[in-house]
């Protein structure tokens, strides 16, 4: 029974935890990108990494709070529309294509041993010289709060404070996406990612819809990312191609196109995750898995879910078969 | 590992890899078209077979490199260019592979058949082409070069781990766009671009470089000239 609570504890924990928060923000990005527009974006892991960088390399650099996130923000959108301009006129696997390598670029330039001064290398840059600020923005008082069994400090590194910030963002864009689902310009997103022709017999621009699409994604994305380095630190090899797939997971776990699938995604996708390490560890002997091997076992499964997921509920929890039959 | 002799081993390897892509073929692809998936839910598919597998390689062989040959590699020097014995035996049999994989493709019945299922199988149905089967020997062909391809490349780096194929992967894509997706030697001409790339970066620029310049090549390519070198402008729709 004792194993049972604390088990549950520790699950809630990560449940709540400000990296969670991180990844379902990033899913929301990703499901107005391939959710709503059709558009199979495989590097979002890239707007996390440039969010993360412009964020920590300006504050580094001693610009304000706001600054810095306005910094992470423009970077973002270039990089949107560096991808965007040139291939959403092509068919939608050159998107594909294209971000997933221009992902692969930014990561190797970001680790490369040339620019450790600015972005620290392959051993990215510590929290430390760039949290504070954010943490002096906290409006709690010092000590440390306990609520049931979540006891963390009001505003250290991993406190309540990002806790809060986190998932009030989530909120937040939860919020926004809803109302633009609903708004004219959402019904259009999904016309086009319905049938694009149509919607251009309407006398629409499509092209720049999906640009719009694209933009407002990966700005979310970069705001995922700064969320996700603020806690830790920000390392490139952290935010790669195993990062997006396992938003794509979250996602789908979720069900795309719709406001609380990608919460529900990120969350489970924690939950499940360290649920089947634990019990793996606690019961499987070690002969058979060691620690090491039962992380990897949960990442197995990770793989093995996402295809089942697809093959048998592509509209994934909460989502709805009918409108989901997402094809490019 | 086995103590097998290495020829022994890499036909096997390749004859296990073919098995593979045909199994792949049976128990997951054909199913699969049959249910009528999209593509782009085929290709989260395979995303998700290959980090099941990736990191199944991880769990049963560690993330550490496994040597293939233990013995330091012999060199040889033909014309002046020294290199050692399995870079020339790899590049001999890639391009006889490659040349071969062309003229399938250009020449023989089931080659032509081939391209036209790629181009239309609805319509290739239509003109009496048998599309699984096709389909099945793609997929075999195909898996069964790719493990030839990693059995030379394991030769040459001398070493294999978890993240090998992934790290090439992104290569693949950028020599094969970049010389024409569909087309019979836009992969061979593609390959040895990209390759040259890879390489020559490193006296411009620092070694972390190598593999970014190709895939920034990949984007500017899909930019200006996104059908590759040899396809054709209407196959990219």
């Amino acid at each position: 029974m004792d194993y049972i609570v604390s088990l549950l504890q520790s699950l809630s924990v990560q449940a709540l935890a400000p990296t969670t928060a991180a990844f379902a923000i990033a899913a929301i990005g990703l499901n107005i990108h391939f959710g709503f527009a059709g558009l199979l974006n495989i590097g979002q892991a890239a707007f996390l990494l440039l969010g993360a960088y412009g964020f920590a390399i300006s504050i580094e650099r001693g610009l304000p709070i706001f600054l810095a996130v306005l910094v992470a923000l423009i970077v973002a959108l270039a990089f949107a529309l560096i991808l965007g301009l040139p291939t959403l006129k092509l068919r939608g696997d050159y998107l594909a294509i294209v971000t997933i390598s221009a992902a692969e670029i930014i990561r190797m330039v970001g680790r490369s041993s040339i620019l450790t001064d600015v972005t620290g290398g392959s051993n990215g840059i510590t929290g430390n010289t760039y949290n504070g600020p954010f943490n002096a923005l906290s409006p709690l008082p010092d000590g440390t709060t306990q609520i049931l069994w979540f006891n963390y400090d009001n505003n250290g590194v991993n406190g309540w404070w990002i806790r809060i910030v986190g998932w009030g963002l989530v909120a937040l864009f939860a919020l926004l996406v809803w109302a633009l689902a609903r708004s004219p310009w959402g019904r259009l997103l999904k016309g086009i990612r319905e049938d694009e022709d149509a919607v251009r017999s309407l006398g629409k621009n499509v092209y720049s819809y999906k640009l719009q699409a694209l933009i407002l994604g990966g700005l979310i994305g970069a705001i995922a990312g700064i969320i996700y380095v603020l806690p830790s630190s920000v390392q490139p090899d952290g935010l790669g191609r195993s990062t997006t797939f396992f938003i794509y997971t979250a996602l789908l776990l979720g069900g795309a196109a719709t406001v609380f699938g990608p919460i529900l995604g990120a969350i489970l996708f924690f939950v499940m995750r360290l649920l089947v390490q634990t019990l793996a560890q606690d019961f499987i002997p070690s002969s058979i898995m060691n620690g090491q091997q039962t992380v990897q076992f949960s990442y197995v499964l990770v793989g093995v879910a996402l295809m089942c997921l697809i093959i048998f509920r592509p509209q994934g929890i909460l989502g709805n078969k009918r409108e989901l039959s997402f094809s490019v | 590992m086995l103590g097998l002799p290495l020829i022994l081993a890499a036909v096997i390897t390749v004859v296990i890899s073919a098995a593979t892509g045909f199994f792949q073929d049976q128990l997951i692809w054909k199913p699969l078209r049959k249910k009528g998936l999209s593509l782009t839910q085929l290709m989260i598919v395979t995303i998700g077979l290959s980090i099941a597998l990736q990191y199944a390689f991880q769990y049963f062989y560690g993330a550490a490199t496994v040597r293939i040959s233990i013995a330091n590699p012999k060199t040889v020097d033909i014309g002046g260019v020294v290199l050692t014995v399995q870079s020339y035996v790899a590049m001999g049999i890639s391009v006889v592979v490659l040349v071969l994989a062309g003229l399938f493709l250009l020449k023989t019945r089931t080659g032509r058949a081939t391209r036209a299922v790629s181009d239309n199988p609805a319509l290739a149905a239509a003109s009496g082409i048998d599309v699984d089967r096709i389909i099945r020997l793609v997929w075999t062909i195909a898996a069964g070069l790719a493990g030839l391809s990693g059995v030379m490349l394991g030769l040459v780096l001398n070493g294999v781990n978890w993240e090998l194929g992934l790290q090439i992967l992104l290569l693949i894509f950028a020599a094969v766009t970049l010389g024409g997706l569909g087309t019979a030697f836009g992969a061979l001409v593609g390959s040895l671009i990209v390759g040259m790339i890879v390489e020559l970066t490193n006296l411009v620029l620092p070694g972390d470089f190598k593999y970014a310049t190709a895939l920034l090549i990949l984007i500017i390519i899909l930019m200006f000239r996104p059908q590759g070198i040899f396809g054709r402008r209407e196959r990219i729709g």
